[in-house]
């Protein structure tokens, strides 16, 4: 059976993030942080619980070699994330590099192929905006997980839906 | 009950900013950037297992 690798927390001053090394030594970095973007999303007050962003970083560049034990360390970070049934996890692609899709399409098949699929639900939105008049479409993949027996569910569920909605002009959802 | 809105303009500012947060993240991660420079962006790197 595949096995994780062992992973670590960083402490650096009140901050850190999590890391573990590759049978070919290659250092993975993950990192947890606070996301305030769904609560601009509804009417103040509306709880959502806490959000964080994920970020994971291959400290190496370039192509690493075939590894299903970092997506299993990966998964194991983001199953052990879930125990707190009350926060949500987003992650976002970055297509500046035209490589957002590639990402998101692999975060997709981590998920898919993990057993969070039975108690943690996964949502993905493309947004596309325009951020000055001079700029052209600015293209960001994301995806929001958070656990089926979280108590902000319908909540989030809306903010989420109206990230998009907003965005495209729609009108937003009430809550 | 204060009052509140939901606009288009602070969406499109919050995910700009969340795209900046994952760059400044990365940019600390990568080592080219000072957890100090995290913090005065307002973002906090938490241990949450």
């Amino acid at each position: 059976m595949l096995e994780p690798y062992n992973y670590t927390f960083i402490t650096v001053k009140d901050s850190g993030y999590y890391t573990f090394l590759t049978k070919s030594n290659i250092e993975y970095r993950v990192a947890f942080y606070a996301d305030y973007t769904l609560e601009q999303c509804v009417e103040k007050g509306v709880k959502l619980g806490n959000v964080f962003q994920i970020s994971v970083y291959k400290v190496i560049p370039g192509v690493a070699p075939l590894d299903a034990s970092i997506a299993e360390t990966i998964k194991s970070i983001i199953a052990a994330f879930f125990e707190n049934e009350e926060d949500a996890l987003i992650y976002i692609c970055d297509d500046s590099d035209s490589k957002g899709s590639q990402r998101f399409n692999a975060f997709d098949r981590w998920y898919n192929s993990s057993s969070m699929t039975g108690y943690v639900t996964k949502l993905n939105n493309v947004i596309e905006f325009n951020e000055d008049e001079e700029s052209g479409t600015t293209t960001i993949h994301t995806s929001l997980m958070f656990h089926n027996d979280n108590t902000n569910i319908d909540n989030i569920r809306i903010a989420y839906d109206n990230l998009e909605n907003v965005i495209n002009g729609d009108k937003p959802e009430a809550e | 009950m204060e009052t509140s809105f939901i606009n288009k303009k602070s969406i499109k500012q919050a995910i700009i900013k969340m795209r900046d947060d994952k760059m400044a993240v990365r940019s600390f991660l990568e080592g080219k950037t000072s957890i100090e420079t995290l913090t005065t962006k307002g973002i906090k790197l938490v241990r949450t297992i």
